[in-house]
C-alpha cells in the first residue's frame, strides 16, 4: 500500500526558490500514466532530433529490453522490490525502483545485504540531456536518501548499490562519495557503485 | 507508517540455532532475516512456477549444480 | 517506511549539490523505446527467457542448435573462445554460455555481433537464438537436420563440415 513518506525540497531553477515535493512509497498508476504522457514524449522528441549515429544502436536498446524483461517483476508487487515516486506540481518528478535481495560486492562487507537501486531517473524536463532549461533540481538527493533510509529500516545499515549511467558517474563518485567498484561487463558495461554504512551516515548528515 | 501484524513462530531447537546463527552472521534481527527469507522464497517460487530452474554456478569451472527445491 | 532525513536536510543538500545528475540502472531512451511501462513480458518472452528458453527454441525445432552452430563456426574459423569473443567484441562468459547451455537465450547485441563475425544473416541467427519467434518450417527442418548431424569434436570432421556448409547455405538463401 502506498504511503506519503514526507515532503522534500526541490529547487525551482528559474525562480531560485525551494518548492515542496511529496515522496511516496510506491509507484502507482498515476506515475506510470505521467511517464507515458509527459516523460516519454520529451525523450522521444529529443531522440528524433539527434543526428543519426548519436543514439545507441537498436541492438543495444534491445539489449536493455532483454535486461529489463528480467526486471518486469519489479512492477508486480513482489516483496523483493520497493518503488518510490517524487511528485510536485501535479507531475511525477522522479521514479526509483529498489531491490532488497542483492548482496554487497565490496570486499570488506562481501555478501552482506544492501538495497540495490535497479533504476532511478528524474523527469526529462529536469534533465540537461533532454532540455536546455531544466526545471527542478534535487530529485537525486531525495531518492538516494530514500534508498539509504530503506536500507536502514531493513537493518542493512544504510548500504546501497547501483549501476550508474555514464553522465552520473561523477555525481555518485564525488558528490555522493560512493565507492567505485569499476565497470561491470555483466551489465551493459555500466560502472557499479556502492555506499558503505559509514558513507551513508555522512550523506544523511 | 503502514500497519504491521505480529505472529508467533514455532520452531524446533535446531531451526532456532540456524536462525540465531544466520541472523548474527548477517547482522540482522531474527525478524529481518525471516522477512528476507520470505522475499527470496517468493522470488524463487514464482520462477519455478514459470518452469525455470534454480542453479548455483561454480565461480571457476562454471559448472552448475541444481538446487534441490523443497 | 521511515525516512531518516527531513525537509530541512533537503534544503541544505540543494546548496551542496553541484549537478543533481543522478541517473542509474537504465537510460530513459531505452525505457521509452521498449514500449509500455510497466514492461509487458509476453508469454513468448517469458518462455524464451534465459531460464526457460525451451518453448522459443522449440519454435525453430532444436534446442541447442545455436550453441552447436556457433561452436562449429568458431572452430571452422580456427578461433579460440577468447579470440572469437575479442573479434566479435562480446562478453567471453556469454559466448561460453551460448555454446555450453542449451537453453540460454543470448543478448540481442551479442547475436548481431556474432552474425557479423561469422557472416551469417542476423535475422536467421536471431530466430535460432529464440530472440524472434516466427513460423518458418523450412528453417526448422534445416535446423533439426543440422542438430542431428553435428557433434562436439575438437576438429571439424568432414561430416561436420558438410553439415555446417549445408546449413549455412540454407541460412544465407533465406535472407529477408
Amino acid at each position: 500500500m502506498r504511503e506519503l513518506l514526507g515532503h522534500f525540497a526541490l529547487l525551482n531553477r528559474a525562480s531560485g526558490k525551494e518548492e515542496r515535493a511529496e515522496l511516496y512509497s510506491q509507484i502507482d498508476a498515476k506515475n506510470l500514466s505521467d511517464f507515458t504522457r509527459y516523460w516519454r514524449p520529451m525523450v522521444a522528441e529529443r531522440l528524433s532530433q539527434l543526428p543519426r549515429g548519436a543514439t545507441p544502436a537498436d541492438a543495444n536498446l534491445q539489449d536493455w529490453h532483454w535486461d529489463w524483461a528480467q526486471k518486469a517483476e519489479v512492477f508486480t508487487g513482489r516483496l523483493a522490490y520497493r518503488s518510490f515516486a517524487l511528485e510536485h506540481a501535479d507531475r511525477t518528478q522522479g521514479l526509483m525502483v529498489c531491490s532488497l535481495v542483492r548482496r554487497v560486492r565490496e570486499k570488506s562487507r562481501l555478501n552482506q545485504h544492501l538495497v540495490y537501486i535497479e533504476f532511478v531517473q528524474t523527469a526529462p524536463w529536469n534533465n540537461r540531456h533532454y532540455t536546455t532549461t531544466p526545471v527542478y533540481k534535487g530529485v537525486g538527493n531525495t531518492m538516494v536518501a530514500a534508498a539509504i533510509s530503506l536500507s536502514l529500516e531493513e537493518e542493512f545499515e544504510g548500504r546501497i548499490g547501483l549501476h550508474s549511467l555514464p553522465q552520473s558517474e561523477a555525481w555518485y563518485r564525488e558528490y555522493c562519495q560512493m565507492t567505485d567498484l569499476g565497470v561491470d561487463d555483466q551489465y551493459q558495461g555500466l560502472r557499479y557503485f556502492e555506499m558503505t554504512s559509514e558513507q551513508a551516515a555522512r550523506f544523511l548528515k | 507508517m503502514l500497519e504491521r501484524k505480529t505472529m508467533t513462530l514455532n520452531l524446533h531447537e535446531s531451526e532456532m540455532v540456524v536462525l540465531d546463527t544466520l541472523a548474527e552472521r548477517k547482522g540482522l534481527s531474527k525478524t529481518a532475516l525471516i522477512r528476507q527469507a520470505l522475499r527470496l522464497y517468493q522470488s524463487v517460487e514464482e520462477r519455478l512456477e514459470q518452469g525455470q530452474k534454480f542453479f548455483f554456478e561454480h565461480p571457476l569451472s562454471k559448472e552448475k549444480a541444481e538446487l534441490i527445491v523443497l | 517506511m521511515k525516512m531518516h532525513v527531513d525537509y530541512e536536510w533537503s534544503i541544505r543538500k540543494l546548496k551542496e549539490d553541484p549537478s543533481d545528475e543522478s541517473a542509474a540502472g537504465i537510460p530513459l531512451e531505452a525505457l521509452v523505446k521498449m514500449g509500455p511501462v510497466p514492461p509487458v513480458v509476453s508469454r513468448d518472452e517469458k518462455a524464451a527467457s534465459p531460464g526457460g528458453a525451451v518453448s522459443a527454441a522449440r519454435a525453430i525445432g532444436a534446442v541447442g542448435a545455436l550453441g552447436r552452430l556457433i561452436n562449429l563456426l568458431r572452430r571452422r574459423d580456427r578461433l579460440s573462445l577468447e579470440e572469437a569473443a575479442l573479434k566479435a567484441q562480446v562478453d567471453l562468459a556469454e559466448l561460453l554460455r551460448i555454446e555450453k547451455e542449451e537453453h540460454y537465450k543470448p543478448r540481442p547485441r551479442t547475436i548481431v555481433q556474432l552474425a557479423g563475425l561469422f557472416k551469417v544473416p542476423v535475422d536467421q541467427l536471431s530466430k535460432i537464438a529464440g530472440l524472434k519467434i516466427a513460423e518458418d518450417p523450412a528453417l526448422e527442418q534445416a535446423t533439426l537436420k543440422f542438430a542431428a548431424h553435428s557433434e562436439q569434436l575438437t576438429q571439424l570432421s568432414k561430416t561436420e563440415r558438410d553439415a555446417l556448409n549445408e546449413y549455412l547455405a540454407v541460412l544465407t538463401q533465406r535472407k529477408k
